[in-house]
């Protein structure tokens, strides 16, 4: 686990551009690893490598071999998005890249220097036969949002996503394509087609506070002082953007918090159109910036609806009624009656259809204690927070008989709903993620006290956790809609066996010790 | 110098569209892109005359003239610099990182 002080280290790195005395305690490891949790390790090494303090000897090599592996999986995902530009230019679809890519190829000095976990592509017209085109290049669909399907490249092992919204609720924030296209300009590197500077940072805005409600690393988060340091912005024509596209308000709280974990220089024209309880909330907060950093857990449904002020119907709407059903039904009516539905398993809580998942795939080693997440936990992480529920699939047999080994299960983040007593959650253990049941946490756990999980069939608790190592919880089994997967009693129950267990073990190992 | 050498520093080099190079910290990189994705295997590190070259490669320049170049920026022997120069050009024709140009005479 990454200490705060860590996070906070790292985070005065970003803001001073030079590196802060090292704190007393803090190891040079923790620094090494709140750098790669923040996607900064190239900016550390940078740092190291001009003022060469004695502290950080032992982690220069495993970052320069790190900065390297970055350099060759950023410039392998930039060909990615490439590629996918240009099947879809092949097929006449004006396609433009978003975010990550477009970061790494303008403002990054070198590519390595913006890691991300996949690409992303927004398809200006003809969405349906964009996903076509990428499907018969070999593409394999491995999800579908509201705002994007995510396909795994056939040649590696990137994911691209294919946008036809910038944000999961189409039509809120409306994109003039027109525009966009009339202002793209041209790409230095392998992307022969870039998003002007001010389109750039309204979508990095509209992520920020729409899609992560203000939570980022700290690597996002410096991808907008890095544009505005690095970018000829034209500040008044950004601000005619965002009032086009109704989104004012995301545009200044997404700048108010940049400013704020950054030590961004925020143009004051682009602070106007926060609404004011949402400016009143902010302003306390942003005195701790480490807020909003990742892992911190975000409110996203009510910076959502704190940013839909006046608008809020609207949201409803726009959340529920998507501009096609699944099956590609386009008419209102069965739009309607698709979000009706959707509405009502919303309200109980259930599982929404397969379409929604974000499937992350089979495992790929033999059974082993928990789960195999063959993407690592950085694109896990982004795929929960983008998309409305990731699938995975369960290896082992430790949760016998809830979940069986070979299950498919359904996770929501935790951001999205919160992890109770009896959930089955995906947590960040010493050993990596792993899918055991929630015994001591929410609503019983006090505010700040550490959780506790334990496999159903495990004898001991597992070590004690902070909740921002819970990164989701389990909703649904696939195949087996009656399956609850909260199960509060059995959860008292395995927390009861977990303490007479060590208790018992204490003991026996007490009496072995006096004899 | 030999026949053959001459001829060979009459001949010019561009660099492979398909092949990036990049100075990240002290180190100077060439990373095959080989069209579908890159190869962390694969990559070369150049030190810094060879960096020098590589910038140099630019389908233009005969290798005559970068020879110049490098005796320009760096202090070499001419024969150095030659050999050296060769050496490289066969290291980058064996990644396909150079494709010949013209020849120059």
């Amino acid at each position: 686990m990454v200490p705060s002080k860590a996070r906070g280290f790292v985070r005065e790195l970003v803001v001073r551009g030079s590196l802060p005395p090292l704190p007393l305690g803090l190891g040079h490891e923790a620094v090494l690893a709140a750098a790669r949790e923040q996607g900064l390790a190239c900016l550390l090494l940078a740092a190291l490598e001009r003022e060469r303090p004695a502290w950080a000897e032992a982690i220069h090599a495993p970052l320069v071999a790190e900065r390297r592996a970055l350099l060759v999986r950023t410039l392998g995902q930039i060909g990615l998005a490439a590629r996918g530009l240009s099947l879809l230019a092949a097929r006449g679809i004006r396609a433009l890249p978003l975010k990550g890519v477009v970061l790494a190829e303008t403002v990054c000095a070198v590519e390595a220097d913006r890691p991300m976990s996949d690409v992303d592509l927004i398809a200006l017209e003809h969405f349906d036969e964009g996903r076509a085109a990428l499907g018969e290049a070999g593409f394999t669909e491995v999800a579908r949002g509201d705002h994007a399907w995510a396909f795994r490249d056939p040649a590696g092992h990137g994911i691209l996503e294919l946008h036809r919204s910038v944000v999961s609720a189409p039509g809120l924030y409306p994109l003039d394509r027109e525009g966009l296209w009339a202002r793209r300009r041209a790409g230095r590197g392998q992307l022969r087609v870039l998003p002007s500077a001010e389109d750039l940072l309204l979508q990095l805005a509209l992520h920020a506070a729409f899609q992560h409600g203000l939570v980022l690393s700290l690597a996002q988060w410096l991808d907008f002082r890095l544009v505005l340091e690095r970018e000829p912005i034209d500040v008044p024509g950004l601000v005619a953007l965002a009032t086009a596209a109704r989104a004012r308000a995301p545009l200044a709280a997404a700048f108010a918090v940049a400013g704020a974990v950054t030590g961004a220089r925020v143009p004051s024209e682009l602070a106007f159109g926060l609404p004011r309880g949402m400016a009143r909330r902010l302003e306390p907060l942003l005195q701790a910036p480490l807020g909003f950093v990742a892992p911190a857990e975000a409110q996203l449904a009510r910076v959502r609806f704190e940013l839909a002020a006046g608008r809020r119907l609207e949201l409803v709407w726009r959340t529920l009624v998507l501009p096609e059903t699944p099956e590609g039904d386009a008419r209102l009516v069965a739009r309607v009656r698709f979000a009706f539905g959707r509405a009502l398993r919303l309200a109980r809580r259930e599982a929404a259809p397969p379409v929604q998942v974000h499937d992350l795939g089979e495992p790929q080693a033999p059974a082993g204690d928990g789960i195999e997440v063959p993407f690592g936990e950085e694109l896990l992480r982004d795929c929960l927070a983008e998309f409305p529920h990731v699938r995975l699939t369960v290896t082992g047999r430790c949760m016998e008989p809830a979940l069986a080994h070979g299950e498919k299960v359904h996770l929501v983040s935790a951001a999205r709903r919160r992890p109770r007593v009896g959930d089955v959650v995906l947590s960040r253990q010493k050993q990596g993620l792993r899918l055991h049941r929630l015994v001591f946490g929410p609503p019983l756990a006090p505010w700040g006290a550490r959780w506790r999980t334990k496999a159903d069939r495990g004898l001991l608790l597992d070590p004690p956790l902070v909740a921002e190592d819970v990164l989701a919880s389990i909703v649904s089994v696939e195949g087996r809609p009656g399956a609850r997967p909260r199960r509060t009693l059995r959860a008292l129950v395995s927390l009861t066996r977990g303490i007479v267990a060590r208790v018992t073990g204490g003991a026996r190992l007490g009496a072995e010790a006096a004899s | 110098m030999s026949r053959a050498a001459a001829t060979r520093l009459g001949e010019a080099w561009a660099r492979s569209e398909r092949m990036v190079g990049r100075r990240i910290g002290d180190e100077y990189v060439l990373v095959p892109l080989a069209g579908r994705g890159a190869d962390l295997d694969s990559i070369l590190n150049l030190n810094r005359v060879a960096a020098f070259v590589w910038e140099q490669l630019d389908g233009e320049r005969s290798g005559g003239e970068v020879v110049e170049a490098l005796l320009e920026r760096f202090d070499v022997e001419r024969a150095r610099a030659e050999q050296d120069y060769l050496e490289l050009i066969d290291t980058l024709v064996e990644v396909d990182a150079v494709a010949p140009v013209k020849r120059r005479g």
